[in-house]
């Protein structure tokens, strides 16, 4: 299975117009592996979320830049958006109020929603990787 | 991209939104609502036939308007199954009157 695997990697921008760019990419890469309209349209928020994240609380400069990788194997695309920022606070974070929607905190929740499976890394000396996995044909 | 169409009709407020709303078209919609909030209006409606694409920055930008703007009446049609599912997933449709 290993030697089956492809990834594809961009290297973005600290800059908000390119969020469009991994979208557009990924589009392409999950079209190819046969998911269908409505996997593909979650996928697109899953990835902007998380790209949004990266810019926001990553480098911080119109020079920093954070990289996505897509990793596909016959059943599972597998999607790694990795900044340099400061790094996440776990302790801080909470599910958003349902009942009382708020202007910010809805990004990670919406991942988790729409996604098969994501995890939070933090870096080592600093940094956030997210790793999300969506399956075909579930 | 996003472009939008603004059309009063009897003092009500028709704000179409075309394209896609995220972390770098916010920006246009936020200024575009609070353009029409100088003229003292008391609903809108948000037409998002032709809106293709919104992530949690546009959510957060008309949870914020909802908020900043008790007395207006805001209406939402039209909505995609994949932005109708997002209103779902994040309790929109509990704070919006949607069609
Ligand atoms: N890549 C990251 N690096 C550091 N902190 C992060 C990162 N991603 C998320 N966080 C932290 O997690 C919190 C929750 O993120 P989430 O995307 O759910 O909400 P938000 O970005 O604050 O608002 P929204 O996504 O609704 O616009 C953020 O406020 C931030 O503190
Ligand atoms: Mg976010």
């Amino acid at each position: 299975m290993e030697n089956n695997k492809v990834t594809i990697s961009l290297t973005l921008p600290n800059i908000p117009e390119y969020v469009s760019v991994a979208r557009l990419t990924l589009s392409g890469v999950a079209n190819r592996m046969g998911f269908n309209i409505d996997d593909i349209e979650d996928l697109k928020v899953a990835i902007s979320e998380a790209c949004t994240n990266a810019l926001k609380y990553g480098g911080g400069n119109d020079c920093s830049k954070y990289f996505v990788h897509y990793t596909i194997d016959e059943k599972n695309l597998i999607i790694d958006v990795c900044d340099d920022g400061k790094g996440i606070e776990f302790e801080k974070l909470k599910t958003p109020d349902l009942d009382n929607p708020k202007e910010s905190g809805l990004g990670l929740y919406i991942i988790e929603t729409l996604m098969d499976e994501v995890k939070i890394f933090k870096g080592d000396n600093n940094g956030t990787t997210i790793r999300m996995t969506k399956r075909l044909g579930e | 991209m996003l472009s939008i169409i603004t059309k009063s009709i009897n003092g009500s407020y028709d704000v179409k939104l075309i394209g896609e709303v995220d972390i770098y078209t916010v920006d246009n919609l936020k200024k575009s609502v609070n353009e029409l909030m100088d003229k003292e209006i008391k609903n809108i409606l948000f037409d998002f036939i032709e809106l293709e694409y919104i992530d949690s920055t546009g959510l957060g930008a008309l949870i914020g308007i909802r908020g900043k703007y008790k007395d207006i009446e805001i209406e939402i049609v039209n909505l995609k199954s994949n932005v109708k599912r997002l209103f779902d997933i994040t309790g929109l449709t509990k704070i919006f009157l949607v069609k």
